[in-house]
C-alpha cells in the first residue's frame, strides 16, 4: 500500500544538493518529483488507527541516487584484478554513505515521535521503520520521504496446498497425477544434464535462495560452501533470528526454524532443486553452491490460521536482497531465488520497492527467479513475482503440460519450468526426501538454470540468458487463453547451444563410448573441455581421429572452432587355451599341477598385448593367480588333491585393459 | 609305540633265546661269542618309486651279535638317507630312514669261516621332506631275512659279508610304499 504526495523541497535540501553537485560534476540530480498519490494514504491510517503503529518502508529522496546506483552496478562478480575491487568497493561506499546520509536526515525528523527503525539498507533508498500516527504523519510531509509503502508480511508458496481458482477451469490432468516424483525426472527434462556434460554444472557459482532457511547438514548439500544470513525481524519485536535479533550473517544465521511452523523446510527444498548433489540424485546446478538468507518470521497461529506459520516482511526479503548485493565482490552469484508470493496482480508490480533491489541485482548479472503463485490464476500472478524485472516461473509438468495450481499471465510470466511432484531434501533428517508440488518448486529449476549458464558464459547477462531460454525452451500453452499462448520451459542444453559460438561432434567407434557420450556440444570460444574414451568391457581405447589425433586420454580440447572427434577403440580377443593335470610325486607325498597353454588370438594382432593374467573361477569368486609375460604361453599351477578346477585367461594391453578371457576347466 | 615295543620285545626274545642254547659249551668252540660289527652297504630298494626318485645308494650301520655255539642274537641299527627329483618338477626331495632290526642267525661253524643265515623283525622310522610339497614321516615294522658269512683274521677280528633283504610297507602320505629291499654289505667286526 502506498501514498504518494508532492515533496516541498526544503532550502537546506537545495544547498545539499547543490554541494553534491560541486563535488560530483557531470553527475545530474535525482529527487523526489513525482505527484503524490493520497488514495492510497487511507489504508496505512486505518490501520494504523486500529493497531497503534504500523511497519512501512520509506523511499527516500538520495540525492544522486540514480547516478551513485549505475556507479555501484557498473561492477558486477569478484575480479582477480585488485584496482578493480578497490573501484567496486569505492563506489558502493559512495552509494551507502549517500544512503546513510539521508536516513540520518528522515530520522532526525522523526526526532520526538516513537518510532522503531527495523532496517535500514546499503544499496536502496529504503528505511523500514515500525510509526505510530505522530511519526507517519512527520512521514508524510517530510520532502526527504518520496513514498510510503507498508510493510506486509508475504506467505510462503505452500507447496502443500496449492489453491485454486474457482473461477478458472484448471483441473488435475490425468498425466499430472501420474508424473514420476522425482527431481532425476525433471533434471534431464530440462537438458540439466546434458548442460553438465558440456562442462557446465555451476561450479565455483553461487545460488542465494531467500527462503525459511536451510538445513545444511542434509546429504544433500554435501561438499559445498553454504553462506549463511538471516533477516528476520519477528512478528511484533526482537527477531527472529538464531542469535535473537533481527539480522545474522555467519554460520548457523540461516538455521530453519523448528518443525511445529508450517513450511520450516521449505528453503531446504528449494535449495536442494537448484544445487541438491548426492548419490544419483542431483538438483539443476549440482556443482553450485548456496548462499541461504533466512528471511521469514514466525506468526501465531491468529495471523496465519489454525497453527503457527512463517511469513516474510518485505522490509526483511529487502534486507536479504540487499545483502546478496553487497556479496556480490565475493561470492560469484548467479542468481536468486524467491519461491515466495502473494496477492493477485494483473499487471507488472513495479512500484514495489523489492523492484529496486531487484534492478540493482540485474544490472549486476544476477537474475531474481520468483515463483508465479500456486493460486490457479489466469490472467494474474503474485507478487513479488509480477515486477517486471524478475523473471516470473511458473509450473508445469513432466509431461509438458501446465500445473494445475499455476497462476499464468502470458506477459508476466517468464518461463514455465517442472513444478509437479518434484523430488527433494527436506528438513526432516540429513537424509530425508520429499515429493512436493508448486511453482516454489519450478522456481529453482530457473535459479538453477542461471547457474548452469553462468558456468559457461560467467559475463552473460540476464538478459541475455534470459532470451536464450525463452528462444528456446519448449512452448506450454494454457486453458486460461486456450491454448493460445505458449510461454517456454527452460530447456538448458539448447540454450547452451544457442549461446555458444561452436559445437564438438564427439563420435566413438564400435567397443565403446566417451564420456561426456557420444553428441553434439556446444561451447564459447577459447573454452576448455575434456574428453575421457570409455572402452567397453574387454575393449580397448586406440586413438583420436578425426579433429584430434594421439591417444591420450583424457583428450583436452580448447574450442577455436567446430569441430568432430571421434574415439577408435578395438575388442580384445580371448587367447585359445588348453589344459592338462599332471601328477607331481615323491616317494611318499603327491600333488598335481594343472598346466595351461595357450596361444594368442590373431585378431589380436598389432594390439599392445603386454601380459596374461590367469584366474582361478569359483562360482562366481574368480581370483587372480598370476600374471606372465605376453611371451610366455605356459601356466603351472600346483593343486591339493585332484579335484578338477576352473580357470580364466585374458590378454591385457600395455594400457592395463583386459581382453575377452578363455575358460576351461582342467579335469 | 605299541609297534616299536613289540618289535623290540620279538628282538629280545630272539637273542635271549641265541643265548641260552649251549650254556655248557667248551670256550674253543665259541666261535665267535659276541661282537659288534660296524657296517656299510649298499641298498637296492625294491620299491620302483623309491628307486625312480631317490635310486640306490648306500646305507650304514652298527651290529651286536651275541651268542653262543651256532644260534646268535643280533641287533642292528642302520641309517640311510637320499636325495633325489620329484617326479613332475624335478625339484629336490630328501628322504632319511633309520631302521632297528633284531633276530637270530645260524651259524655253520667251519673254523674260522662261518657262513650264516637269519631272520629278523625291524622297526624302520621314515621321513621324507619336500620344500613344495611338504614333509611326510611314518614309523612302521618289517621283517628281514638275511644270509652271509664271518671270516676270523684273527682271535679279536672279523670280516663279515652280508645280504639282507627288507621289507617294511606304510603309507606315510598319499602313497602305499615299501621301505625295503635288497642290501649288499660288509662289515668289520670286533670280539668283546
Amino acid at each position: 500500500m502506498k501514498f504518494h504526495w508532492v515533496n516541498p523541497c526544503r532550502p537546506a535540501v537545495v544547498f545539499l544538493l547543490l554541494c553534491a553537485s560541486a563535488l560530483m560534476p557531470g553527475l545530474a540530480f535525482s529527487t523526489g518529483q513525482s505527484a503524490k498519490n493520497l488514495d492510497h494514504f487511507s489504508p496505512i491510517w486505518q490501520k494504523i488507527a486500529a493497531a497503534g503503529n504500523v511497519r512501512v518502508i520509506i523511499r527516500m529522496d538520495v540525492p544522486l541516487i540514480q547516478q551513485l546506483t549505475a556507479a555501484s552496478t557498473r561492477f558486477e562478480g569478484p575480479d582477480p584484478n585488485p584496482s578493480i575491487g578497490l573501484a567496486r568497493t569505492q563506489a558502493d561506499t559512495a552509494l551507502r554513505n549517500a544512503i546513510e546520509n539521508t536516513t540520518v536526515r528522515v530520522l532526525a525528523e522523526l526526532q520526538g515521535t516513537d518510532f522503531n527503525v527495523i532496517a535500514r539498507y546499503q544499496s536502496m533508498p529504503f528505511l523500514a521503520l515500525a510509526v505510530t500516527p505522530k511519526s507517519l504523519s512527520v512521514l508524510q510531509n517530510c520532502p526527504l520521504v518520496l513514498d510510503i509503502e507498508e510493510d506486509i508480511p508475504i506467505k510462503l508458496i505452500d507447496p502443500d496446498a496449492p489453491g485454486a481458482d474457482s473461477n478458472k477451469a484448471k483441473t488435475l490432468s490425468p498425466t499430472e497425477s501420474l508424473d514420476l516424483p522425482l527431481l532425476d525426472g525433471s533434471v534431464p527434462l530440462i537438458g540439466a544434464k546434458k548442460a553438465w556434460a558440456n562442462g557446465y554444472t555451476g561450479a565455483g557459482w553461487y545460488v542465494a535462495v531467500l527462503d525459511t532457511g536451510i538445513r545444511k547438514t542434509h546429504q544433500f548439500f554435501s561438499g559445498k560452501t553454504i553462506v549463511e544470513a538471516c533477516f528476520s525481524s519477528g512478528y511484533s519485536t526482537g527477531g527472529d533470528c538464531p542469535n535473537g535479533k533481527s539480522t545474522m550473517a555467519g554460520s548457523g544465521a540461516a538455521a530453519h526454524f523448528p518443525s511445529n511452523y508450517s513450511g520450516f523446510d521449505h528453503g531446504t527444498h528449494v535449495s536442494g532443486i537448484a544445487t541438491g548433489n548426492y548419490g544419483t540424485l542431483a538438483g539443476v546446478a549440482k556443482n553450485a553452491n548456496i548462499i541461504a538468507v533466512q528471511v521469514f518470521s514466525k506468526f501465531p497461529a491468529s495471523q496465519c490460521g489454525s497453527s503457527p506459520c512463517v511469513m516474510s516482511w518485505t522490509s526483511d526479503i529487502l534486507g536479504g536482497l540487499n545483502y546478496i548485493y553487497t556479496l556480490r565482490g565475493t561470492y560469484a552469484i548467479a542468481s536468486v531465488n524467491m519461491s515466495i508470493g502473494g496477492g493477485k496482480y494483473s499487471s507488472p508490480c513495479d512500484s514495489d520497492s523489492l523492484k529496486a533491489a531487484i534492478d540493482n541485482l540485474r544490472a549486476v548479472g544476477i537474475a531474481t527467479a520468483i515463483a508465479s503463485g500456486n493460486d490457479a490464476y489466469c490472467g494474474s500472478i503474485s507478487a513479488p513475482g509480477c515486477i517486471s524485472t524478475a523473471v516470473a516461473v511458473g509450473a508445469s509438468t513432466d509431461s509438458d503440460k501446465e500445473s494445475y495450481f499455476n497462476n499464468w499471465d502470458e506477459s508476466m510470466q517468464a518461463l514455465f519450468a517442472p513444478g509437479s511432484s518434484i523430488y527433494s531434501s527436506t528438513g526432516v533428517s540429513d537424509s530425508s526426501y520429499a515429493s512436493w508440488n508448486g511453482t516454489s518448486m519450478a522456481t529453482p529449476h530457473v535459479a538453477g538454470a542461471w547457474a548452469v549458464l553462468k558456468s559457461m558464459i560467467p559475463s552473460g547477462s540476464v538478459a541475455n540468458f534470459l532470451n536464450a531460454l525463452k528462444s528456446t525452451g519448449v512452448p506450454i500453452t494454457s486453458v486460461c487463453d486456450g491454448y493460445r499462448q505458449a510461454i517456454p520451459r527452460i530447456q538448458i542444453d539448447r540454450a547452451v547451444a544457442a549461446l555458444s559460438n561452436y559445437s564438438l561432434t564427439v563420435q566413438s567407434s564400435a567397443y565403446g563410448t566417451t564420456d561426456p557420450t557420444p553428441d553434439i556440444y556446444y561451447f564459447i570460444s577459447g573454452a576448455p573441455f575434456q574428453i575421457n574414451a570409455v572402452p567397453n568391457t574387454y575393449a580397448v581405447f586406440m586413438n583420436w581421429s578425426g579433429g584430434a589425433s594421439g591417444s591420450a586420454n583424457p583428450l583436452p580440447i580448447t574450442m577455436t572452432g567446430s569441430k568432430t572427434v571421434m574415439a577408435n577403440f578395438r575388442y580384445i580377443y580371448a587367447p585359445s587355451v588348453s589344459g592338462r593335470k599332471v601328477l607331481n610325486r615323491t616317494f611318499s607325498q603327491a600333488e598335481y599341477i594343472d598346466i595351461l597353454s595357450w596361444q594368442a588370438h590373431p585378431s589380436n594382432e598389432g594390439l599392445d598385448i603386454a601380459k596374461y593374467r590367469i584366474y582361478q573361477v569359483s562360482g562366481t569368486t574368480r581370483t587372480l593367480l598370476a600374471e606372465v609375460n605376453s611371451d610366455q604361453t605356459e601356466y603351472q599351477r600346483r593343486k591339493a588333491g585332484s579335484s578338477s578346477l576352473q580357470y580364466e585367461i585374458a590378454a591385457v594391453t600395455g594400457s592395463g585393459r583386459e581382453g575377452e578371457p578363455a575358460a576351461i576347466t582342467v579335469q | 609305540m605299541r609297534k616299536l615295543i613289540t618289535a623290540l620285545l620279538v628282538m629280545g626274545m630272539a637273542m635271549a633265546t641265541s643265548y641260552a642254547q649251549q650254556p655248557d659249551m667248551p670256550a674253543g668252540n665259541s666261535v665267535p661269542f659276541s661282537m659288534v660289527v660296524g657296517r656299510a652297504g649298499y641298498f637296492l630298494a625294491s620299491d620302483s618309486a623309491y628307486k625312480n626318485i631317490y635310486g640306490n645308494g648306500l646305507v650304514y650301520g652298527l651290529e651286536l651279535r651275541i651268542g653262543k655255539k651256532k644260534l646268535v642274537g643280533w641287533l642292528e641299527g642302520s641309517f640311510r638317507s637320499r636325495t633325489g627329483k620329484s617326479s613332475f618338477t624335478q625339484e629336490e626331495t630328501k628322504v632319511s630312514i633309520i631302521g632297528v632290526e633284531g633276530g637270530a642267525l645260524f651259524r655253520i661253524l667251519t673254523g674260522s669261516f662261518s657262513p650264516y643265515l637269519g631272520a629278523g623283525v625291524g622297526y624302520y622310522f621314515f621321513k621324507e621332506s619336500n620344500t613344495f610339497i611338504g614333509e611326510a614321516s611314518k614309523n612302521g615294522i618289517g621283517f628281514c631275512v638275511l644270509g652271509g658269512a664271518s671270516y676270523s683274521v684273527s682271535s679279536w677280528l672279523v670280516l663279515d659279508g652280508r645280504i639282507k633283504y627288507s621289507t617294511c610297507k606304510m603309507r606315510p602320505a598319499d602313497f602305499d610304499i615299501n621301505i625295503g629291499g635288497l642290501t649288499i654289505g660288509l662289515g668289520i667286526g670286533l670280539r668283546l
